[in-house]
């Protein structure tokens, strides 16, 4: 009897003991991979995974909070587009409006916050691209489209948190990152705006001459002609006319205007005139955030952008452009209801579609934008005759004009500038105008608008703050805040 | 059976003939002191001999003694030995069970220690402290019964998750939730859903199947579990099955909740249209209309910014402000009321134990139903419970202890979403309707007679919560299997081998809906979510223990090895575009919007070791040591090694005290250890591109993570010291420890500049220290037969201090952490006040003199530029503690728990949305708001009212922050018990009715927010905390 519990209670322990060994463990036990996410490591290691990377950085620029808020916040600080005051604004955009954002406006944070991860994205393509395993000319066209991207989040960082080259250019711009910039590094201080538009214009120029045109043709990417009107953009910013003059002659070059019927279907199908443009999905999931659905006349969005009236009576009465005012009875109603409408302050805008897809596709460079920067340029210059011709292409397109214009000096100039007023509204151009004009914001007298606001050129509010968060987790930027805040 | 009967027959015969003259023969019945049941296998052993016989299944026995023999010993495992004078030919006797006395037998890690051996620090938290409680969830249960242990209850939601922290907060990010251990295996815990607003997996532990819960506090009780113990352990033992005949039992209650703390008074419709205008209308007076003309100009000025008039004419108010003929409200909505409704708990439980001396088995059903207070939001359980242990030989036992649960939950939206019932209604103005009305005023109904509910308002158009609720879905349905059958070999007299494997089964399936009517998903014609995760744990455990006493001495070692793995699949899918209203599923929709599928693991390897000595039971030695492995952390910090050391000294057993009669019992016990906190993100320490990131229709991946090959665990250092004292014969009794808890290479996202790309770096940088004293005292005042009186009261004060960091400070939201202060330092702007002068709010700023700072503080309106500051106090609390007495007087039993804080300093974010003071139209206005400034000269806290205020007075700053100090009675509980005779002519072993209200009281300092807010002190639009009245039914066959 005792002999076989020896036995068993052996058998038994040994069992036990087994388990212990079964399941005790190798060094291998405790390595885990993820599969959400690859190592950082490999992101570089082959052709499809380069290629996926710079995917990645174009999907950065469709979060909602980003490019979208930037060019409805560079509208509604204009005076001719704004926002309703009344309880259907959800607090969006009504500190931009009213100019009263605080160091902790959330907006401006994501500005500063998004435009750094797409640079630090592209820095990684130029750190690590010059050994990945692929072509010469291929590591050449990354290399290009990297820059291209870092430039263009440049010019969006250096004229928000900056006083605008034409008023200043020794001001403090925004830190330049050449290339990544680690946890454990010490951070750039703010360099000068003119250092800033210089570092730009490096990354464009390089990238217009060193990136393909063959195989590139989708506006959704950086492309060769997006690149010169990226250009034309800047040195019109800077002043230097001639070479925006230049560049906005290149950039249109294949991309004929449209006709006036394709400003009318909604901004959100390209047309023969967009030149570079964000391609947005539903899996991009912008949702009510899109800048269509603030401009929405249905109520389908958030529809709290309006025109002020001034702004509205300033088309003509056979513009083309005007139609973009004409608000249906609803969104499936006939085309014959029509007509030009108000609630709350200001008119209702149907220039954007948001009824057809909540998916809508972001235009940011056209050719009329083009046509116009070549009129101001060469009104500038005194080539009157050049800048004539430009302008008619924008105003004969329109309907409102046949021949050229009559006006000559700081009278054509101002003409131009309405066109561009009349055509590029709610593309995000407008504030950057009035601040490179150097005429401030001023919407003293107008009945419309309910914060009235007269900053003159060069004032602190026209900047800015940067965000709280990155001062106090940033030493070196900690002291450089904008004045006024 | 058989065999036995014949044997004592023999002997008895035998000894018949042995002795025919000498003996006598005693018989008689051994029954249970509490249920009077037989139990059967009760060793009998004549005293001053080795005679021993056995009671029969039935309980009796039979023995032959000497004539002159004096006494039987009387023995029985789980009962208290006892000596019974032999008093006649048949006896009587009633065994009382060991597990009544003061704690005999506790679980501890990896094991069971008698109370008065341990030397570590635990809390003991019996079943009646879970029993028939109203409560989704048995932590909510917890607060205010054990000392050190801090329970918050912020969401009212039925089955909303809890925090628990033990000895105070431990870590900055990582998480400070202690481990818990379920009938020896850890548990996977916390809020596993994408869907409910809160939630937590604990909600599928039935409080009826604990028998009792140990909170491991000190390293000599916690270190045991290395890696996964600096925050406590919190180990829950499931009820076993006794020998002896089979109790049946059942519970059932129903009850109703209300919301337990009132919120701030609000403006109605009329007082809100008034507020704006009075507004235009002086401004129209100023402007230089008559009476007449200002009045209605601002009734079309308020009309136009409210966007909505509740009166019957476009023109309410006449001259001065006086109703206009004819005028009147059409309604009045109060939205907190149509949000809330009446909640109603009901529960059933039914168990079964039993079993003899070879086997035993526990089995329970329950079904708890809670619907919410607010609309929309409820809890189902159904669980199934089956312990079962045998002892296959003599040296073999085998079990299983296996819980099936199902939990289904609906849950509102939460947070800011302008989805959130809550949120909506309190934020919401009254004059907005909640119903179409007609031009009457009357409300529309629809085709089926339903009314028609009012989409329309300019706050946050087309959402109608109470609408939504009947068109939109977040439903979360959790099904839970833990199951650990066991092995255990004892041999060699000494040694006990035993090896465990557990299986914790989680699979949650969740639905989401936004309807195509209405809210969220209008414009893609409705969005459909459904999220389904498994998550599965398997633990293998072997032990080794080693039991020996010789002499005075007695040893205890145990050596073990631990490995899991463990495994999270996650499935999701969403789409939008469904053909008409009342199809939710995903086959009707058009377009497939994401689909998404990824699974997380963790793996975990660990050997550990524990020795326990004492020496005469007067002293005591303890030491354990563990080695840890970890898939989470970086390569070069995969392992880690935890110690402690422990030592108690039971002075009441010493010679010098022997005679002093009034302690029963003085213990000094200290300890000192580390253990570690692993509870981060899976794969923190590795460098990440996320996929996913597609744009154009094409596959993309960005920088998402940066890399951090340090990262190891947070390591803790204990040190305990305490003691435990019973006096007068347990008339009192309690304990009191210092206890100091270092952690140190705390788990801290650094904060980085946003020119990295990134927001912040998972580094172990920090170091913090928490310390405090925990006293519990329990007395029993008065213990008659027919009057039972016992307090217990627990205080614990817990301080926090931040020792190192990267930096000196850093600022995290509405709290600066700063090297010196505690965790939870409010830093805000100071709150100076109105300038009388203009009616202006005002905060405090450093006096800036040619660009440097003075030292004095000066008043500014600028509130951006203000400074800030800290010396506010803290939201973590002094004290907190609970005081609970219960009561007992023939059949009735009263108890009442009660739990205080006190010291905590919290922000009332709803009342600082509503004193918006104009900043918001249409957004809802507290009462106080008349207290506004009018005119100069003015001396008021209220600033001035502008419609479309910009002055940011309710912008963040102590003018919101208040003293959060509350006592909350949580449980009184009255109950009456069946006489025992009564039970016999029914049949019944026992039956007890009770009455009970959870929360039924709250006394906090500041009225009109519920004192219990997240460890922060900000709340987020939860459900609010409810309080329960139920009527119950036990009843034991």
């Amino acid at each position: 009897m005792r002999k076989i519990r020896t036995y068993k209670t052996a058998i038994y322990t040994g069992v036990m003991l087994l388990l212990v060994g079964a399941t005790s463990c190798k060094k291998e036990f405790l390595q885990v991979t993820p599969t959400q996410q690859i190592n950082a490591k490999d992101a570089f290691s082959s052709p499809a995974k380069i290629q996926a990377a710079m995917t990645g950085i174009y999907d950065l620029t469709t979060f909602s909070g980003y490019t979208n808020n930037m060019i409805l916040s560079a509208d509604v600080k204009g005076n001719d587009v704004m926002i309703v005051s009344g309880a259907g604004n959800y607090n969006r955009f009504v500190a931009q409006y009213q100019f009263v954002e605080t160091v902790n406006n959330g907006d401006a944070f994501t500005w500063w916050q998004y435009s750094y991860k797409v640079i630090s994205n592209a820095n990684q393509f130029v750190a690590n691209i010059p050994d990945a395993p692929i072509s010469d000319a291929l590591k050449t066209e990354y290399l290009s489209e990297a820059r291209a991207l870092r430039a263009y989040t440049y010019f969006w960082l250096v004229r928000w948190f900056a006083q605008p080259y034409a008023v200043n250019p020794d001001a403090l711009g925004v830190p330049i990152l050449r290339k990544p910039l680690g946890p454990d590094e010490t951070s750039p201080a703010r360099d000068k705006v003119k250092d800033v538009y210089a570092f730009i214009i490096e990354d464009l120029k390089y990238a217009e001459t060193n990136l393909p045109t063959a195989g590139r043709t989708s506006i959704y990417r950086m492309s060769v002609p997006a690149i010169q009107g990226m250009l034309a953009r800047v040195y019109l910013n800077m002043g230097n006319w001639a070479e925006a003059s230049r560049y906005a002659k290149l950039a249109r070059a294949a991309k004929p205007l449209s006709t006036a019927a394709a400003l009318l279907t909604g901004f959100n199908n390209p047309t023969t005139e967009w030149i570079y443009a964000i391609n947005v999905r539903t899996d991009d999931n912008q949702g009510f955030l899109a800048v269509s659905s603030f401009y929405d006349p249905y109520d389908s969005g958030y529809s709290s952008f309006r025109v002020t009236d001034d702004f509205f009576n300033s088309f003509a009465a056979n513009d083309e452009r005007k139609k973009q005012f004409l608000v249906k009875n609803s969104p499936t109603a006939a085309a014959s209801t029509g007509a030009y409408r108000r609630r709350g302050e200001g008119y209702l805008i149907n220039k954007f579609d948001f009824t057809t897809t909540p998916a809508n596709n972001q235009v940011l460079i056209r050719s009329s934008e083009m046509y116009l920067i070549e009129a101001e340029a060469e009104a500038r210059l005194g080539n009157e005759p050049a800048a004539k011709q430009a302008l008619l292409a924008i105003q004969q397109r329109a309907g409102v004009a046949t021949v050229v214009s009559a006006n000559t000096g700081n009278a054509l100039i101002e003409e131009i500038l309405l066109e561009r007023n009349k055509e590029l509204y709610g593309e995000g151009h407008k504030f950057f105008d009035l601040l490179r004009t150097k005429k401030g914001v001023d919407r003293t007298g107008s009945t419309v608008h309910w914060k009235i606001v007269n900053f003159p050129s060069g004032d602190n509010r026209l900047v800015s703050p940067i965000p709280q968060a990155e001062l106090d987790a940033n030493p070196v930027l900690k002291p450089q805040q904008n004045p006024g805040y | 059976m058989k065999q036995k009967l014949l044997l004592i027959f023999m002997v008895t015969v035998m000894s018949y003939f042995n002795a025919i003259a000498q003996n006598k023969t005693i018989t008689g019945k051994v029954v249970d002191a509490d249920d009077g049941l037989p139990l059967p296998g009760v060793s009998i052993k004549l005293k001053g001999t080795t005679q021993v016989t056995q009671t029969t299944g039935q309980g009796t026995f039979s023995i032959s003694v000497p004539q002159n023999a004096e006494a039987l010993i009387l023995s029985y495992v789980g009962y208290t030995e006892q000596e019974v004078k032999i008093t006649g030919q048949t006896l009587t006797i009633r065994l009382v069970s060991s597990a009544k006395n003061l704690q005999d037998v506790m679980i501890i890690g990896y094991g069971t220690v008698k109370k008065e051996n341990f030397t570590g620090s635990a809390a003991v938290v019996k079943e009646d402290v879970f029993k028939d409680r109203p409560v989704t969830s048995f932590e909510k249960a917890l607060q205010g019964a054990a000392a050190g242990v801090q329970v918050t209850s912020v969401s009212g939601q039925p089955g909303a998750t809890s925090t628990v922290r033990i000895r105070g907060v431990g870590s900055f990010t990582a998480s400070s939730t202690p481990l818990y251990v379920v009938d020896g295996i850890a548990i996977t815990n916390g809020d596993l859903s994408s869907v409910a607003q809160t939630s937590d997996v604990l909600s599928s532990i039935n409080p009826n199947d604990i028998a009792s819960v140990t909170v491991l506090k000190d390293a000599t009780a916690a270190a045991i579990y290395g890696s996964r113990a600096a925050n406590g352990v919190v180990l829950i033992t499931t009820k076993q099955g006794k020998a002896g005949q089979t109790k049946l039992n059942l519970s059932s209650s129903t009850g109703y909740s209300y919301q337990a703390v009132d919120k701030p008074e609000v403006m109605d419709a009329t007082q809100y249209y008034k507020t704006f205008w009075d507004v235009y209308y002086a401004q129209r007076l100023a402007a230089g209309l008559t009476p007449d003309a200002a009045a209605t100009a601002a009734n079309g000025l308020t009309n136009a910014k409210l966007v909505v008039n509740p009166y019957n004419t476009a023109n309410p108010y006449a001259a001065n402000g006086v109703l206009a003929n004819g005028a009147s409200l059409l309604y009045d909505t109060d939205w907190r009321d149509e949000v809330l409704r009446r909640g109603v708990t009901k529960n059933i439980d039914l168990s079964a134990s039993g079993g003899n001396d070879k086997n035993k088995f526990f089995v329970s059903g329950g079904y708890f139903e809670q619907n919410g207070i607010v609309i929309r939001s409820d809890f189902k359980r159904y669980s199934g419970k089956f312990n079962f242990n045998t002892d296959v030989t003599d040296f073999l036992k085998v079990g299983i202890n296996n819980s099936l649960t199902r939990t289904e939950q609906n849950t509102p939206a939460g947070s800011t979403g302008s989805d959130n019932p809550v949120n909506f209604a309190d934020q919401t103005a009254n004059i907005y309707p909640l119903y179409v009305r007609d031009a009457n005023g009357n409300v529309v109904y629809d085709a089926t007679g339903n009314p028609v509910y009012n989409y329309i308002n300019p706050v946050t158009p087309d959402f109608n919560p109470v609408g939504l609720s009947k068109l939109n879905e977040y439903n979360t349905i959790t099904n839970r299997v833990i199951t650990s059958p066991y092995a255990e070999v004892r041999f060699l007299k000494d040694f006990v081998a035993k090896s465990m494997v557990g299986v914790d089964y989680i699979n949650n399936r969740e639905r989401q809906f936004y309807n195509m009517e209405h809210g969220d998903g209008v414009s893609v014609k409705g969005r459909a979510y459904r999220y389904s995760k498994e998550d599965v744990t398997v633990t293998f455990q072997n032990t080794l223990t080693y039991n020996k006493t010789f002499n005075q001495h007695s040893f205890d070692v145990l050596l073990g090895q631990e490995a899991y793995r463990s495994k999270r699949d996650f499935n999701y899918s969403q789409v939008t575009g469904f053909p008409f209203p009342g199809t939710n599923e995903q086959i009707a929709a058009s377009t497939p919007s994401t689909v998404q599928s990824y699974y997380t693991q963790q793996r975990f390897a660990s050997y550990f070791s524990r020795l326990q000595y004492n020496y005469a039971g007067k002293y005591y030695l303890s030491g354990s040591l563990r080695r840890d492995g970890s898939s989470v952390f970086g390569n070069d910090n995969k392992y880690g090694t935890f110690y402690s050391v422990g030592g108690g000294w039971r002075i009441g057993r010493e010679n010098f005290l022997k005679d002093v009669s009034w302690i029963d019992e003085l213990k000094l016990r200290a300890s000192y250890g580390t253990s570690g906190n692993d509870r981060i993100d899976r794969y923190a320490s590795q460098g990440l591109y996320g996929l996913g990131k597609n744009y154009e229709g094409q596959s993309g991946i960005n920088y998402v993570q940066l890399e951090n090959v340090n990262l190891k665990w947070e390591q803790n250092s204990t040190l305990d010291i305490g003691v435990e004292f019973a006096f007068l014969k347990g008339k009192i009794s309690g304990e009191a420890s210092y206890y100091k808890r270092g952690s140190k290479g705390l788990l801290f996202d650094q904060p980085l500049t946003r020119l990295t790309g990134f927001d912040n770096l998972t580094t172990n940088l920090a170091s913090m220290d928490n310390y405090g004293v925990e006293v519990l005292l329990n007395g029993n005042p008065i213990k008659t037969k027919d009057f039972d009186w016992n307090i217990s009261f627990n205080i614990t004060s817990n301080r926090n201090k931040i020792n190192a960091m990267t930096q000196n400070e850093v600022i995290d939201g509405t709290k600066r952490w700063k090297v010196g202060a505690d965790r939870y330092q409010w830093y805000l702007r100071d709150y100076a006040g109105v300038d009388p002068a203009d009616g202006r709010p005002m905060w405090y700023t450093d006096e800036i003199v040619n660009g440097q700072p003075t030292g004095n503080r000066i008043t500014t309106k600028n509130w951006s530029t203000a400074t800030r500051y800290d010396g506010f106090g803290s939201s973590l609390p002094k004290f907190t503690g609970g005081f609970n007495n219960t009561l007992r007087y023939k059949e009735f039993d009263l108890s009442v728990f009660t739990y205080f804080s006190t010291g905590a300093k919290i922000y009332d974010t709803l009342y600082g949305n509503l004193m918006h003071s104009g900043g918001s139209v249409g957004k809802q206005l507290s009462v106080d708001n008349y207290n506004s400034w009018q005119k100069p000269g003015d001396i008021t806290d209220v600033p001035r009212f502008v419609i479309n205020n910009t002055d940011l007075g309710n912008n963040q700053s102590t003018r919101f922050l208040y003293d959060g100090s509350f006592m909350r009675v949580k449980n009184i509980t009255l109950g009456y018990s069946l006489k025992k005779n009564w039970l016999e002519t029914i049949h019944l072993s026992n039956v007890r009715v009770y009455l009970m209200a959870e929360n039924p009281f709250t006394l906090a300092k500041h009225k009109g927010m519920d004192p219990e807010s997240a460890l922060t002190g900000l709340t987020d639009n939860d459900i609010p905390n409810v309080k329960t009245f139920t009527l119950g039914l036990n009843v034991g066959f």
